[in-house]
Order: C-alpha cells, then sequence, then structure tokens
C-alpha cells in the first residue's frame, strides 16, 4: 500500500489537538515546551475542560504560552502565577486552573509564592518546567542549574561555594501538607510522554475535585542553552539531569 | 532498553515476521512549514521511516522531515508523540 | 443589610463598605496602621454571607497579584497595605494598569521613607499620582478627610475603576484610618452573579463558557508599533478621567482673598485654622482636591487670577505643591507649610506659617 492510499480521514489515528492554535510556536526546535504544550492542549479537549480552564502564563520562554493553546489565559508578573492562580481558583471555584513556570519562574523569583499557594493547598495544578537554565534571556544559571553545568553567567561551570546547590523545589513541595500531587516527569520519549500525560491528567483532575496544590515537574531540555543539538540535549539530559532530579512520584495521594 | 522495545515493536509489527497477526501499515503526513527539523521524530522512528531533508528547506531555512521509506511505516505515532511543534499527523490500516 | 448608622474607625469603615458594595474579594497583608482592614474582613466572614474572599497573603506582592488574577476574571477585588507594603505592591499596579483592569487599592500612608514611621503622612503623593510603578501610566487617586468618605470612595473607587478600567486607590493617612468618627453605611448590595460578571466584562479570562474566542489578559506587547497603540489608549482613557472625574471641596471661598490648599485630613485642621483666621478678619478660604489624580488644576488656575497667595499645607515637603504651581504659573506666590515624620500640625502652627508667608508687612 501507498502512503496515498492510507492517508484518509478513516485511517486517522493522530492529529494535531484541535485547541492548539495554528501560531507557529516561538521555541527553538526540539524544545521540550513544544511537546507540554500539546499535551495540555490535549488533555484539555479530552477532558472536556475547554469552557472551564484559565491558564496562568509565566514570565520566561513560555511566556507566549497564550498564543498556543486556545483556553482563557492570565499573563502574570514574573513568578506570581500561583498568587494569580490562587485567586482566580479561589473566586471561581468552578474553573480548572493551572500555572505553567519555568524554572527561573517558579524556583528563584517565585518560590514565596510557589511555597504558599502549595502551603495552602490552593486547588490548582502547577506544571513546572525545568531545564536547568533562563532560556529567554540567553541561558543564564538557573537555581536548578547543575553543579559544573555551563552557563552565560557561570562560563567556568555553576560553583556550589558562590552560587548554592541546584535547588530540588519539587521535593520541598512534596514535604507540604496542602501538595496532593507532586511528581517529577520528562518528555523526551514517547513513554515518558505518556506518563507525563497522565500525570498533567491527575492534576487537572485534582484541580476540579479541589483535593489540593499538583506540581507536575517536567525536566526538559534547552538546546539552544545547552548548546547541544536536541538530540545531545535529551542524551545529556539523562546522563546529568535524572542523576540529579530522579523521575517518578514523590508524593500521590 | 528503547532498542529492544524496538525491536520486539518491529519483529511484531513487520508483516514478514508473524503469519498470524494482522499486517499493520502506517503513514504520516508533516506540516513542512510548521517543522524546525529537530530531529526528535528521526531519533524516535522505530522503524527508520523519517530523515531530515540532507538538501531542502523551508521557508523558515528548516531541513524538515520527510518520510524517507514509507513503506517502513507502521503507524505507530511515535514520531507525533514526541514531535514538539505538532506537525505530524499518523494513518494506520489493519490489513487482514 | 440596610443603612446604618455606626461609630467606627477609617479602616473598620473601608471592610463593612467593602462587604455592602458586593466586593467578590479582598487580599491583603498586615501592616500598621491599616491592619484593621483585613481584621475586621475576617471577623465578619463575609465568605459565609455574601460569599466575598477574603484572604491573608503570604506578602504584599502576593496580595496584588491575587487582586491583578481576580480583576482578570472580571471580579471586584481590592487590596490595602500602607506606604512600605504599597511601595511592594507598585510591580502588581503597573500591570493591572497596563492590562486595563479594575482594582481598588487603600493606601493607608505612614511617615517614610524606608521602614519610616508608623505614624501618619502623606508622604506618598508622588507615588500615587504619578503613577508609582513603571511605565506611563495612572491610577484614580481618592484623598478621604472622614471615615465618611473612607466608606464612600470604595464604592467610588470600584465604579470608576470598572468605569474606565483602570486601578483606583484611596490615598488615606493613618489618621482617618485610625481615628472613630460616625459613618452612615451603605445598604447591602449582592454581588453580581457569574454572568453577570461575563456580560459587564467580556474580556475577562473566566473561561470560556461556549465564547468562541479566547480571552487573555496580558501587559505584554512584542510588536513596537502595538505597544505605541497600547499606550495611546492609555493615554486616551487618562485625558478621558481627567475631563470628566476631577472633585474638589471648596469652603470659604466666596471672599476669600488667600487660599489654603490641603487634601484628607490635614484639610479639616487647615479649616479650624481658617475659621480662627476668619475670627481676625482674615479672609482665607479652603480647597480640598478630592481626586489627587484627577488633579483640579484648572480650579486652582482659575483662583489663581483672583487671590493674593496660596498655601498648601500638606505631611511631607512639598509634593502636592509642585501641581499647584504648575497650576498657578507663577500669577501668585505659592507656599508650602509641612510637617513629616508623624508630627501633625495643629492650626495654630498653620496659620503661624500663613502669616509669615503672607502677611511680613503686618
Amino acid at each position: 500500500m501507498k502512503p496515498e492510499e492510507i492517508i484518509s480521514p478513516a485511517n486517522k489515528v493522530y492529529s494535531r489537538p484541535r485547541l492548539l492554535t495554528e501560531v507557529n510556536m516561538h521555541y527553538c526546535p526540539g524544545c521540550s515546551h513544544g511537546v507540554v504544550h500539546r499535551i495540555i492542549a490535549e488533555l484539555i479537549d479530552e477532558m472536556g475542560l475547554e469552557d472551564k480552564t484559565v491558564g496562568i502564563a509565566p514570565v520566561g520562554c513560555a511566556v507566549f504560552a497564550y498564543n498556543y493553546i486556545d483556553i482563557d489565559w492570565i499573563e502574570a508578573a514574573h513568578g506570581r502565577a500561583p498568587a494569580v492562580a490562587s485567586a482566580v481558583k479561589r473566586l471561581n471555584p468552578g474553573n480548572m486552573v493551572f500555572t505553567y513556570q519555568g524554572d527561573g519562574d517558579l524556583a528563584a523569583i517565585g518560590t514565596a509564592e510557589t511555597i504558599h499557594a502549595a502551603n495552602r493547598g490552593e486547588n490548582i495544578a502547577i506544571i513546572f518546567v525545568n531545564n536547568a537554565i533562563y532560556g529567554m534571556t540567553g541561558g543564564q544559571m538557573a537555581p536548578t542549574t547543575l553543579e559544573g553545568q555551563k552557563t552565560a553567567t557561570t562560563p567556568y561551570g555553576r560553583r556550589v561555594d558562590l552560587n548554592g546547590y541546584p535547588l530540588k523545589i519539587s521535593d520541598l513541595l512534596a514535604q507540604l501538607d496542602g501538595t496532593c500531587l507532586v511528581t517529577r516527569q520528562s518528555v523526551h520519549t514517547p513513554v515518558a510522554v505518556r506518563k507525563a500525560k497522565a500525570a498533567i491528567r491527575k492534576a487537572f483532575e485534582n484541580s476540579m475535585a479541589g483535593k489540593g496544590t499538583s506540581v507536575v515537574e517536567i525536566v526538559g531540555t534547552c538546546s539552544s542553552g545547552w548548546k547541544m543539538t536536541p538530540d545531545q540535549s535529551n542524551k545529556w539530559m539523562e546522563q546529568n539531569m535524572f542523576p540529579h532530579y530522579p523521575l517518578g512520584d514523590l508524593k500521590n495521594l | 532498553m528503547k532498542k529492544l522495545t524496538n525491536t520486539v515493536i518491529n519483529y511484531l509489527l513487520t508483516p514478514h515476521n508473524n503469519k498470524f497477526m494482522a499486517k499493520v501499515k502506517g503513514a504520516v503526513t508533516i506540516d513542512e512549514e510548521r517543522c524546525k527539523g529537530c530531529d526528535l521524530c528521526v531519533v524516535a522512528c522505530p522503524a527508520d521511516v523519517l530523515h531530515l531533508q540532507a538538501k531542502d528547506v523551508n521557508d523558515r531555512g528548516y531541513h524538515f522531515a520527510y518520510m524517507a521509506q514509507p513503506e517502513a511505516c507502521i503507524g505507530c505515532a511515535a514520531c507525533a508523540t514526541v514531535c514538539p511543534d505538532g506537525c505530524i499527523e499518523v494513518y494506520r490500516v489493519v490489513l487482514k | 443589610m440596610n443603612e446604618e448608622v455606626k461609630l467606627m474607625k477609617g479602616n473598620e469603615a473601608i471592610a463593612h463598605a467593602a462587604i455592602r458594595y458586593g466586593a467578590d474579594g479582598y487580599f491583603g497583608y498586615p501592616i500598621t496602621p491599616q491592619s484593621e482592614i483585613l481584621e475586621t474582613l475576617e471577623a465578619l466572614m463575609p465568605w459565609e454571607s455574601t460569599g466575598m474572599v477574603v484572604l491573608q497573603a503570604e506578602s504584599e506582592v502576593a496580595a496584588i497579584n491575587m487582586v491583578y488574577g481576580g480583576a482578570s476574571a472580571g471580579k471586584a477585588v481590592m487590596t490595602s497595605s500602607s506606604s512600605p507594603g504599597i511601595s511592594l505592591k507598585q510591580e502588581g499596579i503597573s500591570y493591572i494598569a497596563a492590562a486595563e483592569l479594575p482594582a481598588l487599592i487603600v493606601n493607608c500612608m505612614r511617615g517614610g521613607p524606608g521602614l519610616g514611621t508608623i505614624q501618619p503622612s502623606q508622604s506618598d503623593y508622588f507615588q500615587a499620582t504619578k503613577g508609582g510603578g513603571h511605565g506611563d501610566y495612572h491610577m484614580i487617586v481618592l484623598a478621604p478627610s472622614t471615615v465618611q468618605e473612607m466608606a464612600d470612595f470604595v464604592g467610588l473607587g470600584f465604579d470608576l475603576s470598572f468605569k474606565y478600567r483602570t486601578p483606583s486607590m484611596i490615598l488615606a493617612d493613618g489618621i482617618v484610618g485610625q481615628m472613630m468618627e460616625k459613618v452612615v453605611l451603605p445598604p447591602a448590595r449582592p454581588r453580581r452573579t457569574d454572568e453577570e460578571v461575563r456580560r459587564q466584562c467580556p474580556w475577562a479570562s473566566t473561561g470560556k463558557h461556549g465564547r468562541g474566542k479566547r480571552n487573555v489578559v496580558t501587559s505584554l506587547e512584542m510588536d513596537s508599533v502595538e505597544m505605541e497603540k497600547n499606550n495611546k489608549r492609555f493615554q486616551e482613557t487618562y485625558r478621558l478621567i481627567e475631563q470628566n472625574e476631577v472633585r474638589f471641596e471648596e469652603r470659604f471661598m466666596d471672599d476669600a482673598e488667600y487660599v489654603i490648599v490641603a487634601f484628607g485630613t490635614v484639610a479639616r485642621i487647615c479649616l479650624k485654622a481658617i475659621e480662627d483666621a476668619r475670627e481676625q478678619g482674615l479672609k482665607i478660604g479652603l480647597l480640598r482636591p478630592i481626586t489627587l489624580w484627577p488633579f483640579p488644576y484648572a480650579e486652582i488656575e482659575r483662583l489663581s487670577s483672583r487671590v493674593k497667595g496660596i498655601m498648601v499645607v500638606e505631611l511631607n515637603a512639598g509634593q502636592m505643591t509642585e501641581d499647584v504651581r504648575l497650576a498657578v504659573e507663577g500669577r501668585v506666590p505659592v507656599c508650602h507649610f509641612g510637617r513629616f515624620g508623624g508630627i501633625v500640625p495643629n492650626p495654630t502652627e498653620i496659620l503661624e506659617a500663613f502669616g509669615k508667608n503672607f502677611l511680613k508687612d503686618k
């Protein structure tokens, strides 16, 4: 059979999600954000949450998330997404509210907002993409940058005596009584993508069920910041990121 | 592990290997203008169907992906699952 | 709840008025001298009666961003703080102004700079009226001088804020926040239903609810041409507010030869000084700007052509005096008398200052 014979609506098994807009994403080739966006768009559609969802976009590479997923959005100030989300969910408890944040937004400038929203057990889902670097501003050190990792502001590698330790913020959040789900996932293989999608589905379900704060950390790549090809980035992530940020559930109540 | 999984999938799904199983044929469409040539679909494909164009580029200058060996496609959607830009749609038929 | 006459602090009046207005949410953080607003709301438990959300945030920064979130959903939301806390809120206020959101912010001013003092002051005039945060923007600034106005300006502030989709601030001083006075609380009205919110605020991020097009609340625009358009639209709104919303009060102005300009509780002290002066035959009038932005430039310009001099009295080093001078454009002498650091002047020293400035020959 030739491809032309196979390609027909009746045989379609995978479509571009309806809730991804037609806009080309501004992300660099191979960026993990694109995959995470796609599975969020798939889930909101599959779960019938299009009319109820409010996404809170961060400052960082994902600042334009609101251009790519066809739902209501609020663009927050840097690090403040969990505070914004707390109010939105409390004022409209029928909404499914999620924040989408990077490591700088969530684990540096927004640490207070993140920890206190989670500690209050706000019924929100926090999608946290950790690629150990500031992508948007050009590859500077993030709180999650690994020891020895070279960035624009640690050109000789991160030194813990100067810059402290890579912050395992999800481990910290798992200690809080307000969180119901804290899990670390990745999106670099088909199997990993399916697991990450299942985790985000659970987080969205928790938001609607009022179970508390869910945190899904996605350990991702930044091939531009890391100065590698996307495939090399995935391998580097497996070898260097996963030992420090091991995948799996930290808490799942 | 990934290699082993791919071998198993290939064994099970490649028509000449199992006369009792239904034959599965797949095909993908690639939004060439949206593709950024990141190569992740090429790496993810268990049947070596997809390659990046060696010379051709799209309007934004990317060497986009294409079906280099369409006859090998099993429609498993691994490529679409890892595509960061949602460029790939997948079709599959089961031949009896 | 019907209209009620009560004796209470200005801060308490704000809390009662917010519930009676049908406010949807209050997000705050304790700081002297305004903590009674949060305390009163927590004690009144409006979530049980009207469904109003009250939350003590982890910081002023979080509180103002909760206001940003609530306002983005079309809700009538507010926060309150005092000077150092208001400085922390400036980031959020700038975003609220840029995203064209309605919100009410109460500043119960204390003396600065820095941690300063917990005693009353008016030293945040510049910060409130000239923007405060980054970028070209304004807030509508209301300056109450009585506990009654503390209550009344909650509704006025929200109404103006929704009318123009721009933040409003009640710029009170620690005196009116802390002092107790008779206040007539307005009758309570119900909060808007979700449907009413969506109808009134078709731009709000509430979830699409069958609306085909998504709503995005953002202050970001990377296209400079579009960003200039946004700025021009903000400025058009500000011109409209300047045309329509200038508010002030005048006393003893008919025969006045001199004018004292003062806002907030200081205007009440000045009124006593003016009454004393009139007993001595000095014809002084009082102009009390109620909106500090938009500022009553036109009225002061008009007065400057018929009086001999203007004295501005304020609890700062002459911040509003600059605006008065801009309005007067040198036509008559303008002088300033101020106390700082939590000191409040008495009528006698105000008149002494007036005498030194304007009655040197006598």
